[in-house]
């Protein structure tokens, strides 16, 4: 079809024909008003006609078209019109930052360039719509895209404004949303209400203006504009008034005429962010640091509103959301936002959905709500990681969000996702519900879940320590975690054998809300751990005594005088259902799934991941208490990393282990006390007489640094520390529990794995305590670490090397210990069955010894006493025993233990008398625990009435002859650390070792074989008595290098020689 | 080694050098025979850990404190892991020679017991590799000790595509993929996993999981092939809690390292007993760190 260049000439014209096309011919300047007068324009012309040759042409056509309601292109020219006008009227509205005008002046002057003064005598003349506006005083508008500025108009006198020819492509569309890439159209139905009434303002405005200069005014032209001016506020359809923006276009001066009135821009909408559509609503108990803004068209359309009625931000609408959809953070089309963020909505969901082939695999975790069937993946069932951006966490809750998810699965194994996001709304709608579907490409499937634990699972006010425990064999099967919280403190534990696996501990400082999943780098989703308990009101007022054992450590509460073992409960949240083979491994880095009963093994494992010349370890992070009451016993020895002489090391190292493992303690000790309501707690820790001065200020400090510590972990008030010795810690114990008298005379002895804490009184005061490093260790284990065919009969483990070092025999006496504590029943039900075979007659011979040289040296004890007058009864005073080692009691009388009829009683009689004095009145009574191992921590907190004097009668009876400075010293004397000198010598004769042998050799010669003489001669005396000077060097060189060292009997240090000749 | 040791490691393997070279003539009679060799050799597998139990009962995965590796009885363990490893392969050996027999003597009433096909590549990759002179040591030094791989192809087993399709899929998601949509596959694994690393003392007991450690395929007899789990990872904790010990036998296994990629020479074969799974066979894992 042929585009006209011209519309046809109408019959009358008196234009001259024009014969040959292609050919230029000379007319006068009459021929143009002959064509302008005979174009036939009232005919249907559909296109516009711009190829007349007059630069003036295009405002005059705009003119004619525009004031002319029946021409053809008056639409379309109105629209134009309109849609200028609008332009400058919304300027700062709508950030049209790229208009702007340029001045021109065309007048006929010399000094102009040619073709300017060919327009000025070419320009209209006597067409204008005020006196003071001309044609040759006109504003150029440019619009700048990229780097290139076009006109796109211009000013006129009588139509105020018209637009370029050919403006295609040279305004932005994004932002000026009403240009359809060719032309301007009518802008009303693409503004907001906001845009409209700025508009409206500005109209009105600029119509206003012009009436009051209307004296000055064309009327002819004016009542057409005026007109015009007044259908444009009618159509706008809302109200509006005008406020001048804070920008000029520069139109001014007296020159300017009427244009100047079109100078001012109205100015932009004052609004916050808060006054969005598209602000996410936070949830009540999130507090954003920078308001959401939702920008998506689909949400207009959802709401079945205007997309440019829907404010994102001041004047920024979904209108401004560019054709390609891209947005930044900050900045929509042409606008800032400076105080909030820009997010899409598919950005807050992950790229691809992540599963497990699992069902139920996060089992500790909040569950989503599906819509129809779980979902499937092929034939296996799959669980679901929730994907969401954790940026949405600051702003809506882990509940909140869950129950704004909805999925579901369609008929090909595609998932669908809707997140219904709570919008501020534009006062009808309030909410946008946006989907996303994952097709099988997007979804990306693992098969196993990670270890996935959090200790504690509850939360209380004050409680500020919480671990996440993650492991996975190989990441590549499974997600990463971080825990969704600020502050995490991480810690990486290398797996042994396996340096693919990937097992991380973090300490936050509330409970985790959310957990971040990651395949690889990239956001996998989340996983919202299952609510926490909440502990009840905190009100109440514990005692906790901890009797740090040298291999088990016992803990009791009292609330009331009501005193019950602490037991730790598994107080652990499983998140994820992780396959068998993975889930005993927990039980090696973290907190095993179940209850710990109370003593347990004194046992910390390191997991080496601390920093070189650590001051501190934290306890779960760099390492954890070796809960193996009743898992793995045989293989204990040959687990890695585990520090079992925790208790009486002086290593630094050994010593930071100590003090973590009491960390963990007194930190599950606090979680079980906020379960039962704990406001404060009174610490109370036993601690041997032997200790060292030095060690035992250094356990006080650290038992005070670890209170302070879990005080401000758990908010659980620390109201009081307090130190006792365990030798009166147990003594309290038999006081109250076991009713025991000491008004005559009485004894107690606490035989642990490395001490037998002793304490001895009359009429309810302590006359003496002493804490001798002569115990389970010396008299029986190390007996089973030297027989192997005794530890067979028992089932024992053997040692790991057995080359007698300290390392070794420490490794064998846990796993000894352990064993036996657990198979204490056991042991004993088999024990009669095989009493008299020799091996075992030989190891009870052997315990029978050892027992009466501890019976012999409190003897000894109270002989000093009776001698310096301090004890005065005659009577044969009451024993009461307890401790672990007092089970070896029953093993000398086959797992039972009573007084009377028992040979072993009178052989401990015999031997007592001997020591104290052969006029003691009276049998020797002896009184098993009802609660072995546990008397130290119960005594810590109940009320006995027992008087402990100030100077707490600590004192160390020699027990043995000895020399010093070449002079003999006697048995009886008290000694202290002040004689461990290179002077320190032993005595020529052994005499009280001697006649403790004989005593012991008295009783066996009259006991029909029950029991064995011990084979005591020179050599062997010789023997002891080197030894015995071996020690007494060592002891000395290790105080002189300012090592605390533990002040032992002379007779004792012999007497544990004894057993090795 | 107790005497029963070497004389079941002999009688294996002069059966199979007597199945080489056709000695036997009566199938029905051979398969007694192997089945009572495979019992002895089960039954040797069994002493094996007691007599690793008895030798070194807190073997080696021991460390100092500080990380320093501590000198472990490591003769005594090589030898006993070096016997374990011939008793697994022994074992699949004869357990192998066993299923052959019994297919033949299926194929012979015309009885179909599953996948006769294969390809050599196939055969190659799922037969057990023969044991090298260095694998085996002599029981009396000096003594000549022969071993004869079996000649029969066993590609013909019935299970081969199943581990063909298992073994791509360790790797290939799409292989993994084609497995899934090929199998009907059940989960299932050791129910008393947790207990047991609390100190019970029990067999595993294996029953529908849904996150348990093996899948199961139906075969053509009623019963099921077992492989692990797909991305398993084969350490002490699967090993000896997870019942990869009781399902496969795991030749070159050392509990102080973890396998991070599986793949499977012979599926085990297990039948249901109501809600319980019960091995029949073990199967035959290769290992790779």
């Amino acid at each position: 079809m042929p585009t006209p260049l011209l519309p046809k000439l109408h019959p009358n014209h008196n234009v001259e024909q024009l014969t040959e096309p292609g050919e230029w011919f000379n007319r006068s300047a009459d021929e143009l008003k002959h064509i302008s007068e005979g174009l036939d324009v009232n005919n249907q012309v559909q296109t516009q006609i711009n190829s007349i040759p007059d630069i003036w042409a295009r405002p005059l056509l705009f003119e004619s078209a525009l004031l002319n309601g029946s021409h053809p292109l008056h639409s379309q020219i109105l629209g134009e019109w309109r849609g200028l006008l609008a332009m400058l009227a919304l300027r700062e509205v709508k950030n049209l930052v790229n208009l702007t005008t340029s001045l021109v002046e065309i007048k006929d002057d010399a000094a102009q360039p040619d073709f300017l003064r060919a327009l000025h005598r070419l320009k209209p003349k006597g067409r204008s719509i005020s006196a003071d506006t001309d044609w040759g005083h006109l504003y150029v508008f440019l619009y700048q895209v990229g780097h290139l500025k076009s006109p796109v108009g211009m000013t006129s006198p009588t139509t105020l404004v018209f637009t370029s020819s050919h403006y295609a492509n040279h305004i932005n569309q994004n932002e000026v949303s009403w240009f359809d890439g060719r032309i301007l159209q009518d802008p009303i139905n693409r503004l907001s209400n906001q845009e409209k009434k700025a508009l409206y303002g500005w109209i009105g405005e600029l119509s206003g203006n012009l009436a009051a200069s209307a004296n000055q005014l064309n009327a002819n032209l004016w009542n057409r504009m005026a007109g015009l001016l007044n259908s444009y506020l009618q159509d706008i359809g809302v109200t509006g008034t005008f406020t001048a923006g804070a920008t000029t276009f520069g139109i001014n001066g007296a020159a300017a005429g009427v244009f100047v009135h079109l100078n001012t821009p109205a100015a932009a909408p004052a609004h916050a962010p808060s006054e969005s559509h598209v602000r996410l609503v936070s949830s009540a108990d999130r507090t954003p640091s920078i308001p959401m803004l939702i920008v998506d068209g689909n949400i207009a359309s959802e709401w079945r509103e205007n997309p440019a009625n829907v404010v994102v931000s001041g004047a920024a609408t979904l209108a401004s959301i560019p054709q390609n959809g891209l947005i930044q953070r900050n900045q929509i089309g042409s606008f800032m936002i400076n105080n909030a963020q820009l997010w899409r909505p598919d950005e807050l969901l992950t790229k691809k959905l992540y599963v497990v082939r699992q069902k139920d695999a996060f089992a500790g975790a909040k569950k989503e709500e599906w819509v129809g069937n779980s979902p499937v993946l092929g034939n296996d069932d799959v669980s679901v990681i929730l994907p969401i951006n954790d940026k949405l966490l600051e702003y809506l809750n882990e509940d909140e969000l869950l129950r704004r998810l909805k999925f579901s699965q369609g008929g090909d194994g595609e998932l669908t996702v809707t997140l219904d996001l709570p919008l501020s709304g534009d006062g009808v709608h309030a909410s946008y519900k946006f989907r996303k579907t994952y097709a099988r490409t997007d979804i990306v499937d693992f098969e196993k879940v990670p270890i996935l634990e959090v200790f504690p699972n509850f939360v209380s006010a004050k409680w500020r320590a919480y671990f996440i425990a993650y492991s996975a064999d190989n990441p590549r099967a499974t997600f990463r975690v971080k825990p969704f919280a600020p502050h995490a403190q991480e810690a990486r534990i290398a797996v042994h054998g396996n340096p693919n696996a990937e097992r991380i501990i973090w300490r936050t400082d509330s409970y985790p809300q959310a957990l971040v999943c990651y395949d690889g780098q990239e956001k996998a989703g989340l996983i919202f751990p299952s609510a926490p308990q909440t502990a009840p009101p905190t009100n109440r007022s514990f005692a906790v005594g901890v009797d740090f054992g040298a291999s088990g450590t016992t803990v009791y509460k009292a609330l009331q005088g009501d005193k019950q073992p602490v037991e730790f409960k598994n107080r652990k949240l499983v998140v994820t259902a992780v396959d068998p083979a993975q889930s005993s491994q927990v039980f090696d880095f973290f907190l095993p799934d179940r209850d710990i009963r109370t003593p347990f093994l004194s046992f910390f494992q390191v997991f080496n991941n601390h920093p070189q010349d650590a001051a501190e370890l934290e306890p779960l992070l760099h390492g954890h208490t070796y809960y193996t009451d009743d898992e793995r016993l045989g293989e204990l020895q040959s687990q890695e990393n585990i520090e079992t002489n925790l208790k009486w090391s002086s290593g630094d190292f050994e010593r930071l282990c100590a003090k973590a493992f009491l960390g963990q303690l007194c930190l599950q000790t606090a979680a079980e006390l906020v379960a039962e309501g704990a406001q404060s707690v009174d610490w109370r820790f036993s601690y041997p007489t032997a200790f060292s001065d030095s060690h035992t200020l250094a356990y006080k400090q650290v038992c005070q640094q670890i209170t302070d510590s879990v005080q401000a972990l758990t908010g659980v008030r620390s109201s009081q520390l307090v130190h006792n010795t365990e030798s009166v810690a147990a003594a309290a114990f038999f006081e109250d529990y076991q009713k025991a008298q000491t008004v005559l005379g009485t004894i107690f002895v606490d035989i642990g794995s490395s001490t037998s804490d002793i304490s001895v009184w009359q009429r309810n005061t302590l006359l003496w305590q002493i804490s001798l490093p002569f115990a389970g260790q010396d008299i029986f284990l190390n007996y089973l670490y030297r027989n192997p065919s005794v530890r067979q009969k028992f089932k024992l483990p053997d040692p790991q090397s057995g080359d007698n070092s300290e390392a070794d025999r420490h490794r064998f006496y846990a796993a000894a210990d352990a064993i036996l504590r657990k198979d204490n029943e056991q042991i004993f039900a088999r024990l009669p069955l095989i009493a008299s075979q020799d091996d075992v007659d030989r190891l009870k011979n052997h315990l029978a010894l050892g027992l009466s040289g501890l019976f012999y040296y409190v003897g000894l004890g109270i002989r000093c006493l009776r001698e310096k007058k301090r004890f005065a009864e005659a009577e044969m005073p009451h024993f009461y025993f307890g401790g672990n080692g007092s089970q070896i009691f029953r093993w000398l009388t086959n797992g039972t233990w009573v007084t009377s009829s028992n040979p072993y009683n009178d052989l401990f009689g015999f031997v007592f008398k001997k020591a104290v004095s052969e006029d003691l009145r009276n049998y020797l009574k002896i009184e098993m625990s009802s609660l072995p191992k546990k008397e130290a921590a119960y005594g810590l907190v109940c009320n006995a009435i027992l008087t402990v004097p100030d100077n707490s009668h600590k004192i160390v009876f020699a027990g043995e002859n000895f020399r010093e400075n070449n002079s003999t010293r006697r048995w009886d004397e008290t000694i202290d650390a002040g004689v461990l000198t290179d002077s320190l010598k032993p005595p020529d004769r052994l005499e009280k070792l001697a006649e403790f042998v004989a005593a012991f050799n008295e009783f066996a010669q009259s006991s029909n074989g029950q029991v064995k003489k011990f084979d005591f001669n020179d050599q062997k005396a010789a023997d002891v008595r080197s030894r015995l000077a071996n020690d007494m060097a060592r002891l000395a060189f290790e105080r002189a290098q300012q090592q605390g060292v533990v002040v032992q009997p002379i007779f004792v240090l012999a007497l544990k020689h004894l057993f090795n000749v | 080694m107790p005497d029963y040791f070497w004389i079941a490691l002999a009688s294996v393997v002069s059966l199979a050098a007597g199945f080489a070279s056709g000695y036997w003539v009566s199938r029905q009679r051979k398969i007694e025979e192997l089945e009572d060799i495979h019992h002895w050799v089960v039954r040797l597998a069994e002493k094996s850990k007691r007599i690793e139990i008895l030798l070194v009962p807190h073997a080696a995965r021991a460390q100092s404190k500080h990380g320093t590796v501590v000198s472990t009885p490591a003769s005594t363990r090589r030898l006993i892991r070096d016997v374990q490893n011939i008793i697994d392969r022994l074992e699949g050996i004869a357990s192998a020679l066993v299923r052959q027999e019994f297919n033949k003597v299926g194929e012979s009433q015309g009885v179909s017991v599953g996948f006769t096909g294969g390809e050599e590549e196939t055969f190659r990759d799922a037969a057990p590799a023969p044991l090298s002179e260095s694998q085996v040591e002599p029981p009396v030094e000096g003594e000549n000790f022969n071993f004869t791989a079996p000649t029969q192809p066993i590609s013909q087993e019935p299970y081969a595509r199943i581990i063909q399709l298992y073994n791509l899929g360790v790797d290939d998601r799409a292989a993994r993929d084609r497995f899934r949509n090929e199998y009907t596959i059940t989960r299932i694994g050791n129910n008393k996993a947790v207990a047991q690393r609390l100190g019970e003392v029990s067999s595993p007991e294996f029953r529908k999981l849904d996150n348990g450690n093996f899948l199961a395929v139906p075969d053509a007899r009623g019963s099921f092939y077992v492989l692990p789990w797909f991305d398993s990872t084969l350490n002490s904790s699967a090993y000896n809690e997870g019942g990869f010990d009781h399902v496969f036998f795991c030749p070159g296994y050392d509990p102080e390292t973890a396998y991070t990629v599986v793949r499977v020479r012979r599926p085990a074969v297990f039948r249901q007993d109501g809600d319980a799974w019960v091995r029949v066979e073990k199967g035959e894992l290769i290992l790779q760190r």
